[in-house]
């Protein structure tokens, strides 16, 4: 039976990865199991300095899913490159790094400093943080910004460069064909939807930036059409699924869907050992379907 | 009382760390993600933990029978720090951060307890180890001495004599945590003059978290040294590190 999956270049030994911002830096989840049986490590956001984040409260957790409002606090590239990168390394998994600027100089600085670095084995641009400032999302909801931060980011990098994108969009084909014609090796989709929620006895929202990103079960269906949909259109563009990813039934639907790879984001925070078992449970549908080789049922889906 | 019995070794935990609770695998998980609680003692192989209902999940927990499998992470947190020789002990809970400071009441029997409760139905004492002293203070003055709680912790510190220095260990709502950092908090230094009276004071504090593990970075909170984490900083920091919402007003 075959795992092993290529996107842009990359070889996954299989297609289950981890999603930016629950996994850390992955060294966090050693204790909790072998990092060397994950398809791919995508760690948490990264900016050239080091980011704060939003004032808490900052999750809060609704019907089947969660708001976050993290806002992509974390250490910054050079402490990652650093302190991080070097431990990561010493596991044979595919390392990816997200990463995003305030500008589109940062972006393209961010670039430069991942790519310099060595050992990172592609990039995943993040234009799709819903918890940024208003004028922040034009990265990811504008296509025109969109454009012109994927091209500029492409110049700046030889790795593998991989577009997160955003579904707080009205078509999310346009956005994907987009971030592809400006450069991207391959998509993520989706990030988190933008989300609220409110605690009526005070009146208040439940989290302190206000609004959230919201991930986990409840956002699936949604993901799951969105890389219909792109799949569709792009049909030789590699796509990997991520939304509400709980169990290995969940990764087969987004792999149905036209994923070459999956990413299991909420369900980390829910079962440390989600990934593991989602792997385990690939392996079983695939025996019981009397599949060879994993990449035969992408975009499997019957209609 | 939630008593579970680990299915696997784990380390035992300290005063003041906590567990990660979720339902167990193979069930429907609504709510999806697992809670925090503080442990409040073990002893026969066995992890107690007092949970008060508040929603979904602490439902859920309240109406398992046993042989009910969940799952656990843990301990987690950094718990108290050890209290030195020549130190005095007060220990200061709030409804049912009572539960965080538990073990600190077996470890330490010769330390004075401050607990106050809004009534009578809200206490709870049944399997709490006893200590030297104990002062118990509710709202509606329905069970012990009336009023909030840390008046009479300032009334006893104020009447202390000054020959021991003083810890203050405590656990309650956000309002306690933060009227406890006005109290205590000093500028500069580890320690605070009241009436002559040098006091260290440290409080367990709660906020929400996803995972228990430093990974979301839900459980921030505002220190001198910038955000921190509940899980992985805390729960338990010194008064002097945090800042309150007060101070940055």
């Amino acid at each position: 039976m075959n795992l092993e999956i290529s996107i842009a270049g990359l070889r996954l030994k299989n297609p289950v990865m981890t999603a930016s911002g629950t996994f850390g830096y992955g060294l966090e989840y050693a204790d909790f199991l072998d990092l060397n049986s994950l398809g791919g490590i995508v760690v948490k956001g990264l900016s050239i300095k080091p980011s704060m984040g939003n004032p808490p409260p900052r999750i809060w957790e609704t019907s089947c899913g969660m708001l976050n409002s993290i806002g992509l606090q974390n250490i910054g590239i050079a402490a990652f490159v650093q302190d991080k990168l070097p431990l990561l390394r010493q596991y044979d998994t595919t390392i990816i790094a997200n990463f995003f600027g305030n500008t589109i100089d940062e972006f393209v600085q961010g670039a430069g400093m991942l790519t310099e670095a060595g050992g990172v084995d592609a990039l995943e641009l993040n234009v799709s943080c819903p918890n940024k400032e208003a004028g922040w999302s034009a990265f990811g909801t504008d296509p025109v910004v969109l454009a012109e931060v994927v091209g500029q980011v492409r110049k700046a990098t030889t790795l593998p460069l991989i577009v997160k994108l955003s579904p707080n969009v009205t078509d999310i084909v346009e956005m994907a064909r987009v971030a592809v014609d400006a450069g991207a090796d391959a998509l993520s989709l989706i990030n988190t939807l933008s989300g609220m929620a409110i605690d009526i006895e005070s009146k208040r929202p439940r989290l302190a930036n206000i609004v959230g990103g919201l991930s986990g079960p409840a956002i699936k269906p949604v993901a799951i059409r969105m890389l219909w949909q792109v799949h569709r259109a792009l049909p030789s563009t590699p796509l990997i699924g991520m939304g509400g990813i709980m169990t290995a039934d969940d990764a087969i639907e987004f792999i149905l869907a036209g994923a070459r790879a999956v990413a299991i984001g909420t369900a980390n925070f829910v079962n440390p050992q989600a990934t593991l078992q989602v792997i385990g449970g690939i392996e079983q549908y695939l025996i019981r379907h009397q599949i060879e080789d994993i990449n035969d049922i992408v975009g499997g889906v019957l209609c | 009382m939630l008593v579970l019995s680990p299915m696997s070794e784990t380390p035992w935990p300290h005063a003041g760390q906590f567990y990660m609770i979720g339902q167990g695998v193979g069930t429907l998980r609504e709510p999806l993600l697992k809670r925090p609680f503080s442990c409040m003692d073990y002893r026969d192989g066995l992890l107690y933990f007092m949970i008060k209902i508040r929603g979904r999940l602490t439902g859920i927990l309240s109406n398992c029978t046993p042989g009910a499998v969940l799952e656990l992470i843990g301990p987690l947190g950094s718990g108290f720090p050890a209290v030195e020789p020549g130190e005095r002990l007060v220990i200061v809970a709030g409804g049912i951060g009572i539960a965080s400071v538990a073990m600190l009441l077996r470890d330490y029997p010769e330390a004075t307890l401050f607990y106050g409760v809004r009534s009578a139905n809200d206490l709870f004492v049944d399997q709490l180890p006893s200590v030297a002293r104990s002062y118990i203070t509710s709202d509606d003055g329905s069970v012990g001495l009336m009023g909030n709680v840390l008046e009479h912790l300032r009334q006893y510190i104020a009447s202390t004599a000054g020959d021991m220095a003083i810890k203050v260990y405590a656990c309650g709502p956000h309002a306690m945590t933060e009227q406890l950092c006005r109290m205590f908090a000093v500028k500069a230094g580890n320690s605070s003059e009241t009436s002559g009276v040098t006091v260290e004071a440290f409080v367990s504090v709660e906020e929400r978290m996803a995972c228990g593990i430093a990974t979301c970075l839900g459980c921030t909170v505002s220190t001198v040294d910038g955000y921190r984490l509940v899980c992985k900083d805390g729960p338990v920091f010194n008064v002097n590190d945090i800042i309150t919402a007060a101070h940055e007003s």
